[in-house]
Formats: structure tokens, sequence, C-alpha cells
């Protein structure tokens, strides 16, 4: 019986959800656009109302399914719903958003748990054209808040730049799982 | 203890963007090291400016003469900052703007204290009093001067000279102009044991001329490579024996990714690790070892653990599972 991974990509309504996934995916992703009815929010043309969707095919028929939620707030009750049982969560910030910072206090709360289980990285977008906040800055976020977890410049139109934030999170998970092992010996 | 209080304006900007700066301003109350109030006057600590405008040179003057006010171009994507040497792009972003107010707020305070220090203004092009940051005098190394100098000022153009090579620090947009592509030779040069030389600020006039340059790096990947390049000699003296850990993954999306380096930092920020301990859990060589955690500890990135290593022996970890071999598979990754 093929087995099911889950991966969860979030973010903020324009910081390159759909672009990382479809980086990624081995299928054309399906994604749910309309017209952004919120233009003071963010200047997109359109944008996902429910989520996106992609997957990644192993050797043997498992998959990796790969949700993208959808970055307008009215949809946070989705968050926690995609989020359970998933191997870890990508959370992209776009630094060319007015507040940045409290943008990803907005992740940081939401995903908090899957943050303190060391199964997060945050990617953050726009660093070329808009320097600051700096990834210190949204380190010292996370201190705030008592967590911890890899912080890094990213372009997700570029899919080497989406593998890393992918292989930066299963190195995460691998050093803590084999840490827990050492700790039941 | 009460804030000081200083005052900014706007200088020859649209309706638009002098609401911009003044809802900002409403926005970080509170939040900034002194307090600041809006002024339509001239004769303000700090001058949001349209440098099209023809009181910029009226202003600059001014700054010349009295050392006030602080100019700042505020200016919008494919927009020159000149003649001005310090800009800030809108659309504002709140930590850029908390940034600059700070900056501006440091220099002021310190003036108002010990005027008879203030510098003297120079009789040329230069739009801002000459400052020397005086801080590196204790020999400090290339790495340690230019994590100081970018902590401090968030803004401005900077330059060291440092074992026959000159390195521009660009802020804010924290990128590097080298007299030298950036090799190991040259990485290992500037991580050299002798003392850095002072940085010294350029006038807008030097500062355009480096800001044409074809080619910046960013300021992470210099230090990153000065620290993994770095000879043995030059290496801080606790690397080979303290327990240290990783109070922050290094911004592989800036300082360049090589595979090893992200099993060592997930390694390093779970628990703390000496060089001999991070070989034998990570299973790479002690040397490779040792440099990426040269380049940490050049990066700032790296906190020692105080406290005798454990009696028991850390215990290699292998992989989790083959999931992660066959993820890594189908997604193409490689290490």
């Amino acid at each position: 019986m093929p087995q099911e991974y889950k991966l969860l990509i979030t973010g903020s309504m324009g910081a390159g959800k759909t672009t990382a996934i479809a980086a990624v995916s081995d299928i054309i992703p399906v994604s749910t656009d309309v017209h952004n009815s919120d233009r003071t929010t963010s200047d997109k043309a359109s944008t996902t109302t429910a989520l996106d969707y992609g997957e990644v095919t192993l050797p043997g028929g498992d998959k990796l399914r790969i949700y993208g939620t959808p970055g307008q707030a009215r949809f946070d009750y989705m968050w926690q719903i995609l989020g359970a049982g998933a191997l870890g969560v990508v959370i992209l910030v776009d630094n060319s958003q007015p507040d940045p910072l409290a943008d990803l206090r907005v992740y940081l709360h939401a995903f908090a748990d899957t943050v303190r289980e060391g199964r997060a990285v945050v990617g953050i977008g726009r660093t070329e054209s808009h320097p600051r906040p700096d990834v210190g800055d949204f380190h010292g976020v996370a201190v705030e808040l008592g967590l911890a977890l890899p912080i890094l410049s990213v372009d997700v139109r570029r899919r080497d730049d989406v593998l890393l934030l992918l292989d930066v999170l299963f190195h995460q998970i691998e050093a803590l799982a084999g840490a827990s092992r050492e700790s039941h010996t | 203890m009460k804030r000081p209080l200083l005052s900014l304006t706007t200088v020859g900007l649209s309706i638009r963007d002098e609401t911009l700066v003044k809802s900002m301003l409403q926005v970080v109350a509170g939040k900034t090291a002194s307090a600041w109030t809006f002024s339509d006057g001239l004769d303000v600590d700090l001058a949001f400016c349209n440098p099209q405008s023809a009181l910029v040179l009226v202003l600059t003057n001014r700054a010349n003469e009295t050392g006030r006010p602080h100019c700042v171009a505020l200016v919008r994507d494919g927009a020159c900052a000149q003649p001005l040497a310090t800009s800030i792009h809108a659309p504002l972003q709140v930590g850029a703007f908390i940034s600059l107010l700070d900056s501006v707020s440091a220099s002021a305070v310190r003036d108002r204290a010990a005027p008879a220090l203030a510098p003297t203004p120079r009789p040329t092009s230069t739009l801002m009093p000459m400052l020397v940051d005086d801080t590196s005098e204790s020999g400090d190394g290339f790495a340690e001067t230019v994590r100081r100098l970018a902590k401090e000022h968030t803004a401005g153009t900077w330059r060291i000279s440092h074992a026959g090579l000159d390195a521009v620090l660009l802020m804010p947009e924290r990128r590097v102009v080298l007299s030298v592509p950036l090799g190991a030779d040259a990485a290992a040069a500037l991580a050299g044991n002798a003392g850095c030389a002072a940085p010294l600020w350029l006038d807008a006039t030097d500062a355009a001329h480096v800001r044409e340059a074809p080619s910046t790096l960013p300021l992470e990947r210099l230090l990153w490579m000065v620290g993994l390049h770095a000879p043995r000699a030059a290496q801080p003296q606790w690397l080979a024996t303290a327990r240290v850990r990783l109070r922050q993954w290094p911004d592989f999306g800036r300082v360049g990714m090589v595979p090893a380096h992200l099993a060592l930092s997930a390694l390093l920020a779970h628990a703390p690790h000496d060089a001999a301990e991070l070989a034998a859990a990570s299973g790479n060589e002690l040397a490779d070892v040792e440099a990426f955690l040269g380049a940490c500890a050049a990066s700032g990135l790296l906190d020692i653990e105080p406290g005798p290593a454990p009696t028991t022996p850390a215990v290699a970890p292998r992989r989790v599972s083959r999931l992660f071999q066959r993820l890594r598979g189908a997604l193409g990754i490689g290490g």
C-alpha cells in the first residue's frame, strides 16, 4: 500500500507559495486562483482562495503531497487543519511588505507547536531589493517568542532555493530524530 | 530615563510620500530610542528629501555648517538617491524606519552631549560630516570589524583596507565590493591576524563610484568565506576545544550552500558539540568541521557553552530513515 506524506507551505499573500510548489511538483500544481478583491493588502491581480496542491512521487509509488495554505487571514482556520500530520512546514515571508516581521509573528504563532518540534523552516523573499529587515531581525522575532528555527534568504522562483528550504527542513528533522533515538538507548 | 526629543521634516516630497512619513512616525511611536516629532521647519535633526528638490542644496549646506539635519533621500524602485549619500526605499518598512531613526538619534544625542567633539564640516561636496569609526583601534580582526560596523551603521558606504585589499561595505543593502575576486586566497588574507584598520566613511562622490561596480556580494558571504578559509593561526583559540552551539543558522541563501554544512548546522543547532564531537557525529573530517566552525564564528553565529563536556561520549546518529533519502532522491537534492 503506497504511503502518503504531507508537507505544508504557508505564508502571507504574495510570498510565493504557489511558485514554490510549482518549482518542485511532479504534476502541474492545482491552484484555485480568483480575482484578488483586497488590492490594498496585496497588489496581485489574482490570489489563492482555497489552497494550492502539488505532489512528488517517490520510488515505489509513495507520494509527498504538498499543500499551500491560503494566504488571506480569513482562511487561517484551514492552516491547522492542513498542518495536522504534516512532515513539516515551510513559512514564506515577503520582505517587500510593510511589516514582514509582524507577518512572521502571525505564522510562528499559528504553527508554534510545529516549530518547537523542529519541523519548520522560514524563507525570506525579496531581500535583494528590500534588504531590511535582515535575517538577524527575523531571528530576533523567533527568539522573542521562545522559538528557534532556520531562517534563510531565498528566491522561490529559483528551484534550487526551494530545494534548499526543503533540504534544511529534512536535516532538522533528522537531527532531532537522531537525538531522540540516543536519549532512548 | 526620559527619551530625547528629536524632530524630522520632509523636503520636496509629494503629498503621498509626506503622508507616508507622518503615518510611519505614528506607527513607530514608542518603539524608537528617542521620541520624534514632525516639524514643518528646517531646524530639525532629520529630513526626508526628494533628492531632485532644489531645497536639498540649501539643506545640505546647512548640514555642512551646523551638522544638522541628517538628510535622507526617500526613493522608489529605480530612482537615484544622488546627490544624497543616504537613502531609504518606499514603501517604507517599519524595521528600516526604526533603524534609520535610531541611527540618526545616536549621533544626534552624542553631538548634543559633547558639541565640542562634533565633526568639523568640510567645505567640499560632502553632504554629511565625515565619520571615522574608531572602535576598531582595539586590534580587532577584519571579521569582527565588519560585524561591528554592520551592527552599528544601517546606512552609508564604508571602506575597510586590510591585508592590501579594499572592501567597501554598502549599507543598507548589506553588500560588499572587493578590490579582488573573493577566492580562498583573498579570504585567507583578510582573515590574517593583524588588527584591522579603522573603517572610513565614504562621501557621496566616492560612494557613487563604488555603487556603479558591476558585481557585489552579500556581506554574509564575505564573513563566511573569511572564516571558512582562515589559516589555523588566525582562527579563534577556543575553536578547537570549546563546546559551542549554533545560536542562529547560517543564511545559506546568501553565504552559499555546501551539503555537508546543512547537516553540521542541524547538529550544532540542536545541541552543543566541540569540533571532535561534531566530526564524529557527522562523519566529516575534523579539518572540514573546524573550517565550518570558523565560518560560523566569523559570522557571529556561535555561543560557547560553559561547563565541561559530558562524560558519556556522543553516539554518532545515523540518518533517521530511508524516507528522507528517497525524498532527496526524488527531488534531486544532493548530499
